[in-house]
């Protein structure tokens, strides 16, 4: 039974970051392009992530699995902004100057 | 092949070879988007490799790399934005 679930939410989350994958190679322009991301980090890794800690059961693995899904979750918006607003300036859509 | 190794190998396959045809072209700035794809990616990878292999001591890997891709990435973004322009493509 726990194996079944374990399975189940890894292939979820597989599923989830391939098509978060597949949109971002579909997407025509960069900008969107960069918003497929976050499905990635906070969608689709958690969940495979749930999978192999219900496969692995509680304890040290665990909790170190948590906690590498923690920094991947708080990762992906902040390189999605960096990055978008390194292309909205490139594009000239936003100004080179940064906030001072 | 139990269900996780073919779960490995459809994100590889599906995950990590898009995100890898997405960083081999175009301009520097659109080929990291593909780089920050591919950083997702392998981390989860990486759980599906300690999860297979059955050890333990595998996830020390995402563990080091997860901070350090964030960071790289970060650094990318800047130099990239601080780059004169006509060197950038």
């Amino acid at each position: 039974m726990g194996h079944d679930v374990a399975l189940a939410l890894v292939g979820l989350g597989t599923a989830l970051i391939v098509a978060s994958v597949a949109g971002a190679v579909l997407a025509g322009e960069a900008l969107t392009r960069v918003h497929f991301l976050t499905p990635i980090t906070s969608l689709g890794a958690p969940v495979a992530g749930a999978g192999v800690c219900v496969a692995e059961g509680w304890g040290i693995t665990s909790g170190e699995i948590v906690l590498i899904l923690f920094v991947l979750f708080i990762s992906g918006p902040v390189l999605s902004a960096a990055t978008g607003r390194l292309i909205a300036q490139q594009d000239g859509l936003l100004s080179e100057k940064g906030p001072e | 092949m139990t269900g996780f190794e073919i779960c490995l190998v459809v994100l590889l396959v599906g995950g990590l070879a898009p995100a890898l045809f997405l960083a081999a072209g175009g301009r520097p700035s659109n080929r990291l988007v593909g780089l920050e794809l591919a950083g997702a990616v392998v981390t989860v990878a990486f759980f599906l490799i300690a999860m297979t292999t059955k050890e333990s001591y595998d996830l020390v890997l995402p563990s080091v790399f997860t901070p350090l891709s964030f960071a790289g990435t970060l650094v990318y973004t800047r130099l990239l934005a601080s780059a004169p322009r006509g060197e950038e493509d």
